[in-house]
């Protein structure tokens, strides 16, 4: 979770990446309501509309739904989904810059895979 | 609807504080009134709350004149450094008779704001400390629920626990009860994040009147080995820059988003804070260009 | 124009400001009394006067015009009331001050009238019975409401002339605060009594309209009010009200 907001993009997408994270990791989970767009703004000092921009961009991916009267809810499968699109940018937003900073440090390609087997290794098989 | 200012002027012996200031909130929102110390911020909001009049122009509030009419002032509460109440009038009097000017007064809210904020009712306004007073001001305007609110340097005098806290209770006020907010302050970057809009003003003229995302649209900082950031930076809009050694950090404006930044150097968004300090320093500049032209 | 709850707020002073004087005077009163009755019961000769109701209420009308006024334009502006109804309101808070002021004025000669009774050396008077009715303090229901009437005029005019200068101290600028804080003294022992010859017969002439009955005074003491009251009203309009 981001808890400090920084400079490098714009607030509503951070906002947007806080709450996908979130749902990836079960802290809100599938069909399950998320806080409102008032506890959102207050926790982060920043302005309700921008809030509220994170949020509809949730919308819009169809990650997330409004229930009338209540507040906004996590779709089911939006877990799946995230994995699919966050699969789909893992090569250019872990691979590449993985690659070219070992680059940089002059490590070699055995290195890199046998670095990438031992993390495997010691964080366990994450099935879920 | 809304506030529409036009061509206020005002002057107070041989200075100048507003010049023909024009502007519009139409929409409900929070506004930033951005300004250093003496640009005019102060005399502005006198004059929309009708505190003073202007030698010229007009102010109208959802299409009427303010001027000595308490159904149009009615609509606007401005919380302002100074304070107007009776001597020895107590800050639960002074919530009691609120109720009294403003039905829709949030007393139980203003009680329960009190307590969190640590201010004791029992006490007489002109008695509580520089802090406390600024407090007791904002938790009266925090409550009025008017459609417009006009906070003159709100946090001043506030420690940063409290300051804290204000934003906050200011922005579930407004989630819950959107309104016109106008905030009017010299500490920029900590709105920076709670306004939509951004009025800057100087020297009593307005001189950028948008949306914050706008007024950022374009305007990245790029730092890093000062050879790489001139190369880079020829051509652009360059509106700042700053130097340590063999670093260097550069204020673009214009640039577009998909421009590709060369190995080694790093790309960051403006803050508000750069922005306005920059359009300041430019303005600095511009006057005493001016000013040796006509020696 | 919100007068409702504007005067509302006002009210709820006057009655208390009214009733505290009331009882405040009562007592200095009795102390008069006492004091005089110790004195003839020591063989004392002395003749008392008192006329402190009649004082009293012109000098709390005074301040209270003096007061009032920046208070409650800051007050007012503040709760989104604006200058109008704030000068409205001093005419309202100010009637209702007079009318329970003149009102306990009547009921206090009443009253000190029944108590003196009993104490021949004291004498109790107010404005009406010592211009009008030879000092008798005993008066007719007739002059109890001629004196009510002129009190009316005699407080408000108090009033406004307070909320004049209140005002006049509040747009004047330092420099000219201290001219016309020196000046007035300057015209009370220089100026009137240089300029006396030459307006002595107008104020002769104002003198003996006075005379002939309350009504006259009345007149005198409601048109000054009027124009003090309208000068106001115009500083009033454009004021600068500031805070503290």
């Amino acid at each position: 979770m981001i808890r400090y907001l920084n400079q490098e993009r714009p607030i509503f997408l951070q906002i947007a990446d806080m709450l996908k994270d979130a749902i990836l990791s079960g802290a809100y989970p599938e069909d399950s309501q998320i806080p409102s767009i008032t506890e959102f703004s207050v926790a982060y000092n920043i302005n309700p509309a921008t809030a509220l921009k994170g949020v509809n961009l949730l919308v819009e991916e169809g990650l997330l739904f409004k229930k009338r009267g209540l507040g906004m809810f996590v779709a089911s499968g939006a877990r799946k989904q995230l994995i699919g699109q966050r699969k789909e940018g893992f090569y250019r937003d872990y691979i590449q810059p993985m690659i070219w900073e070992a680059k940089h440090l002059e490590i070699t390609s055995g290195e890199l895979l046998e670095m990438t087997e031992r993390g495997m290794e010691e964080h366990g098989d994450r099935n879920q | 609807m809304g506030i529409e200012i036009s061509k206020i002027s005002k002057r107070f012996g041989s200075t100048c504080a507003l010049r023909e200031v024009d502007l519009e909130l139409k929409e409900q929102g929070l506004y930033g009134l951005l300004g250093n110390n003496g640009a005019g911020k102060t005399t502005l909001f006198n004059v929309i709350t009708n505190r003073l009049y202007p030698d010229s122009g007009s102010v109208r509030v959802d299409g009427a004149e303010t001027a000595d009419r308490d159904d149009v002032l009615g609509k606007i509460y401005m919380m302002g450094e100074e304070n107007y109440y009776p001597e020895d009038m107590k800050v639960r009097k002074a919530f009691e008779l609120t109720s009294l000017f403003y039905p829709a007064f949030d007393k139980a809210r203003a009680l329960e704001l009190s307590r969190q904020f640590g201010i004791d009712t029992k006490k007489k306004i002109t008695k509580l400390s520089t802090g406390y007073a600024s407090i007791f001001r904002m938790i009266l305007a925090l409550c009025v629920n008017t459609p417009y609110l006009l906070l003159d340097e709100p946090v001043l005098g506030l420690d940063a626990r409290h300051r804290d806290m204000f934003y906050k209770a200011l922005i579930e006020k407004f989630a819950e009860t959107p309104c016109t907010v106008v905030i009017s302050t010299h500490l920029i970057q900590e709105v920076a994040h709670i306004i939509g809009h951004a009025v800057v003003i100087r020297d009593g003229a307005i001189i950028k009147d948008a949306p914050t995302e706008t007024l950022l649209e374009g305007c990245w900082s790029i730092s890093g080995p000062r050879d790489k950031v001139a190369d880079f930076v020829r051509g652009k809009n360059a509106v700042e820059e700053s130097i340590i050694g063999g670093l260097s950090s550069v204020l673009l404006d214009g640039l577009a988003e998909d421009v590709p930044i060369p190995d080694g150097l790093e790309k960051q968004k403006a803050t508000l804070q750069d922005y306005f300090i920059a359009l300041m320093d430019k303005e600095e500049q511009r006057d005493e260009s001016s000013c040796s032209q006509s020696i | 124009m919100n007068l409702r709850a504007a005067s509302l707020y006002k009210s709820k002073n006057a009655l208390k400001s009214a009733g505290a004087y009331f009882i405040v005077l009562l007592l200095i009163l009795l102390a008069v009394i006492a004091i005089a009755r110790i004195n003839v019961s020591n063989g004392g000769s002395s003749y008392v006067t008192f006329s402190g109701y009649t004082i009293g209420a012109w000098v709390m009308m005074l301040v209270m015009g003096i007061t009032a006024i920046r208070e409650d334009l800051r007050f007012f502006i503040q709760n989104g009331i604006g200058r109008r109804t704030a000068f409205v309101t001093q005419w309202v808070a100010a009637l209702e001050l007079a009318v329970l002021l003149a009102v306990g004025g009547q009921l206090f000669q009443f009253l000190a009238n029944a108590i003196a009774q009993s104490v021949p050396n004291i004498r109790i008077g107010e404005l009406y019975s010592m211009l009008y009715a030879q000092g008798a303090m005993s008066l007719s229901l007739w002059q109890h409401v001629e004196s009510f009437v002129l009190y009316l005029g005699f407080l408000l005019m108090a009033y406004m002339g307070g909320m004049f200068f209140s005002l006049l101290f509040y747009v004047l600028n330092k420099t000219m605060q201290v001219v016309i804080a020196v000046s007035i003294p300057f015209l009370l022992f220089v100026g009137i009594p240089f300029l006396w010859p030459y307006f002595s017969a107008p104020l002769t002439a104002l003198y003996q309209f006075c005379s002939v009955n309350s009504w006259n005074l009345l007149l005198v003491f409601l048109i000054i009010t009027a124009v003090i009251g309208a000068v106001n009203g115009l500083i009033t309009r454009r004021i600068h009200i500031r805070g503290l």
